[in-house]
């Protein structure tokens, strides 16, 4: 790990942060108003934004019509900005291709497809700003615009990774600590049932310390989600109250 | 064909020799004192003109112009049908691909369109689309295709010209003509039909009122379909050089009327004989 | 035919950000820096633009910046360069289409106007040693060299709509015009880049009306745009929500005015602090928003 000490003797992530604790987590819902569904959020540095279309008709070629359920369909692009060099395509390279289809088997797994069969749900992710766990706030992000669509899901999707440094494991790991050769495990949990519906992980870690790390990273997603939860209710909350309706 | 395997390519970094040539001596002097340009031309002056249609057996319709050394020749084909269901409309559609032959400039062009002649392409078809009558056959498409053989300046304008020519002889249903013309803006004058010497270069330019305006005009209409312009120019300069545009193109209209006409008569002759 | 001096695009958004490198100036231009526009359609606008299918208009919008800054006054490119023939400053200018409100092409030049005005791009010496020559980029961040946007130009886009012409168009009003002018207006009103766009075409006299609209609008925008960004860097970067996070706390509450501040201690509690402004007339959800 040259040279860069990814955790301190104190026990503190280079970031100031402690080895459980998460980044701090601002999203709002609803921030377009042509798309169906919209959310934006903000994870550290990492700025995602989210929007959903449908479910509507299927777009394009029929030959991708499920009869006994929706299609869903995500694009990950990532702003050509976003990045600390600058990425000469913002989407279409096999970094992004790869995450548009862990997006669409993650939610494939989580909307109630049965409902709508014959037609399409469109979920775009756009990266505005990166700073390691992409996924994981992209995940969280199409979620929250997911529940602005109003689309029925059985759960919210969480995502959270982890790694694991100095025999600690540690949560929500940033670029640096993601890109300094260490383990790297991505979590999406539905919280409530405690089902995982996508895992990944890459580079070394030692089979006794697996559990470690998916326990810590697990648990990191019921934080994701007790804030996911207040945004979608303080959001909830507004619109009835500026349609004046009571609770 | 994107890359010709058959020429031994240069080192990857590698500049054409062109660029560092003195041109600029040249593009200095544009209009001597007593208002007579390199050429010989007036400021008012077109170059030599000629037009024929029907110069491709193939195509529908086609035509073929010269403008001084800029040598341009279009066919149309269609209408046809659309084969995309998608793409179903009860306008018929106008496709149009404006492209430099690769041995038109003074450095070579690719096979593949730059973003250059991307551009012209919609400029070109956004200056005929309104002459059109689209309505005329729904759910086909008419494609244009225009190439330019040789690059001496006022490309798209001649362009225009010829390819509404072309659209003439298809016998697709048109309002009007389409003629394009080019003006340069050079300080307080302006110079009608530029050679490429004389067309605007952000590079050569350094104060206000350098640039170029090329209109697409529709004559027994009076309608403008296509208006483009580059360069720093003052409003004032840019609406005189409108209105000399405007009566350049009265120029070239019976210069195009009479080619029409002389096509048709050797149709007919053709035929009855 | 009216446009305010606070004009907002706000409904066009669009994201900005420029990055600056270094490179090879263009052989032709061997004194000059150099820009390059990229425009990127996000299917989050429409779902029509998933895939490749934004990339037609994002060509158009990059070939009308690009025709627009194409004179030399626009933007000083000389001071970008760092060697002549060898080095010299590129700037990419990316510019991401996230919602689409009408009147694109003038939203994305008020953006990349914006953008050129908060570059800072660090400073470059050179040193020649032994016919080396050697350049030392400085990593100060107050180090830095800025460009000057004051005559570079904004794009008016008139829309024929029946006998009139309009600026500002909605995409409603967007949807039932035939023929549009596209203007790049510089400060003092030059016309720096025209393009007509549309299926429809124009009179040469409202051709006439439309370019002294444009040039009216243009300098106001220019004017009204630099003194917003002038204010802008008078006061600094405000701490706490910006971008996507503040705007919509405007938007929902219309009618009350709160100033957050948070203050983060780590290892202790979020302390908020907030000023709450509640109009006479909204009597209810005061204060039980106030208890977090």
């Amino acid at each position: 790990m040259a040279g860069l000490n990814l955790l301190s003797d104190q026990g503190f992530r280079i970031d100031g942060r402690k080895p459980n604790e998460l980044r701090r987590i601002q999203c709002k819902l609803g921030v377009f108003k042509q798309a169906d569904g919209s959310a934006y959020i903000e994870q550290g540095n990492t700025k995602v934004l989210a929007t959903v279309y449908g479910p509507h008709e299927i777009r394009g070629s029929r030959a991708k019509l499920l009869l006994d359920r929706v299609l869903v369909n995500c694009q990950y692009s990532m702003a050509t900005f976003s990045t600390g060099e600058r990425k000469r395509r913002p989407r279409g390279d096999r970094k992004s291709q790869e995450m548009t289809m862990h997006l669409k088997q993650t939610f494939d797994a989580a909307i109630m497809t049965n409902l709508y069969p014959r037609s399409q749900i469109d979920i775009f992710v756009e990266v505005l700003q990166s700073d390691g766990g992409n996924y994981c706030a992209s995940v969280n992000a199409a979620t929250l615009a997911l529940i602005d669509a109003g689309i029925p899901m059985k759960d919210f999707v969480c995502a959270c990774s982890a790694s694991f440094v100095n025999d600690n494991p540690i949560a929500d790991i940033n670029y640096l600590e993601e890109s300094s050769g260490g383990p790297e495990l991505i979590v999406a949990t539905l919280p409530k049932s405690d089902q995982i519906v996508f895992l990944e992980q890459n580079s070394r870690l030692h089979e006794d310390n697996l559990s470690k790390v998916i326990d810590l990273a697990v648990k990191s997603c019921k934080d994701v989600y007790t804030v996911l939860d207040r945004t979608v209710r303080d959001h909830v909350s507004e619109v009835s109250n500026s349609h004046g309706w009571d609770h | 064909m994107p890359t010709d395997t058959r020429r031994i390519g240069g080192p990857e970094e590698s500049f054409s020799p062109l660029a560092y040539t003195l041109t600029d001596s040249i593009k200095t002097l544009m209009v001597s004192s007593n208002g007579i340009r390199n050429d010989g031309r007036k400021c008012e002056d077109l170059r030599k003109m000629f037009i024929k249609t029907g110069v491709i057996s193939q195509a529908r319709g086609s035509a073929y112009i010269e403008q001084g050394e800029t040598k341009i020749i279009c066919s149309v084909y269609g209408p046809r049908e659309v084969v995309r269901k998608e793409e179903f409309s009860m306008k018929g559609q106008l496709t149009c691909e404006f492209k430099y032959a690769t041995f038109s400039c003074s450095y070579r062009r690719q096979h593949q369109q730059d973003s250059e002649e991307k551009d012209f392409s919609v400029q070109l078809l956004e200056a005929l689309e309104p002459a059109v009558c689209l309505h005329k056959f729904p759910k086909a498409q008419v494609n244009i295709f225009v190439e330019v053989l040789q690059n001496d300046g006022s490309a798209l304008a001649a362009s225009i010209t010829c390819a509404s020519m072309a659209l003439a002889d298809a016998g697709i249903e048109v309002y009007d003509l389409v003629i394009g013309c080019s003006m340069k803006i050079h300080e307080d004058k302006v110079l009608t039909d530029p050679t490429i010497n004389e067309e605007y270069d952000s590079q050569n330019s350094k104060q206000l009122n350098h640039g170029s305006l090329t209109i697409g005009f529709m004559p027994s209409l009076n309608q403008i379909s296509a208006i483009t312009s580059k360069g720093e120019i003052q409003i004032d300069f840019l609406k005189r050089a409108m209105t000399d545009c405007v009566e350049a193109c009265q120029k070239i209209y019976p210069a195009m009327q009479q080619s029409l006409h002389s096509s048709i008569k050797d149709k007919l002759n053709a035929s009855e004989r | 035919m009216t446009l305010g001096a606070d004009l907002t695009l706000d409904s066009a958004l669009g994201q900005n950000k420029l990055k600056a490198e270094l490179g090879t100036p263009a052989p032709d231009k061997d004194d000059k820096g150099r820009l390059e526009f990229f425009v990127d359609c996000s299917a989050n606008a429409t779902p029509e633009f998933e895939g490749r299918g934004g990339e037609e208009l994002a060509s158009e919008i990059s070939n009308m910046l690009i025709r627009v800054y194409d004179c030399p006054g626009c933007v000083d490119l000389q001071k970008l360069c760092i060697i002549p023939k060898q080095q010299c400053w590129i700037l990419y200018i990316d510019i991401l289409l996230l919602e689409c409100g009408g009147n694109l092409f003038d939203a994305a030049s008020v953006a990349v106007k914006a953008a050129l005005f908060d570059l800072k791009i660090p400073r470059v010496t050179v040193t020649q040693d032994e016919g080396h020559v050697e350049l030392e980029i400085s990593d100060d961040p107050y180090d830095v060299q800025t460009v000057d946007v004051k005559s570079s130009p904004c794009i008016v886009t008139l829309s024929k709509i029946g006998h009139c012409h309009v600026v500002d168009a909605s995409q409603k009003e967007e949807a039932c015009c035939l023929a549009r002018l596209m203007l790049g207006v510089s400060e003092h009103g030059t016309i720096t880049g025209m393009k007509k766009e549309g299926s429809g075409s124009l009179d040469p006299s409202s051709i006439d009306d439309m370019l002294d609209t444009g040039k009216r609008v243009g300098i106001a925008l220019n004017k009204s745009l630099l003194e917003a960004l002038e204010e802008e860097q008078r006061q600094g970067k405000k701490k706490g929500h910006t971008g996507f996070l503040r705007s919509e706390i405007k938007e929902i509450q219309t009618d009350c005015e709160i100033v957050w501040a948070e203050i983060n201690i780590s290892g202790s509690r979020t302390i908020k602090v907030s000023l709450f402004y509640r109009p006479p007339s909204n009597a209810c959800l005061a204060l039980e928003e106030f208890q977090q």
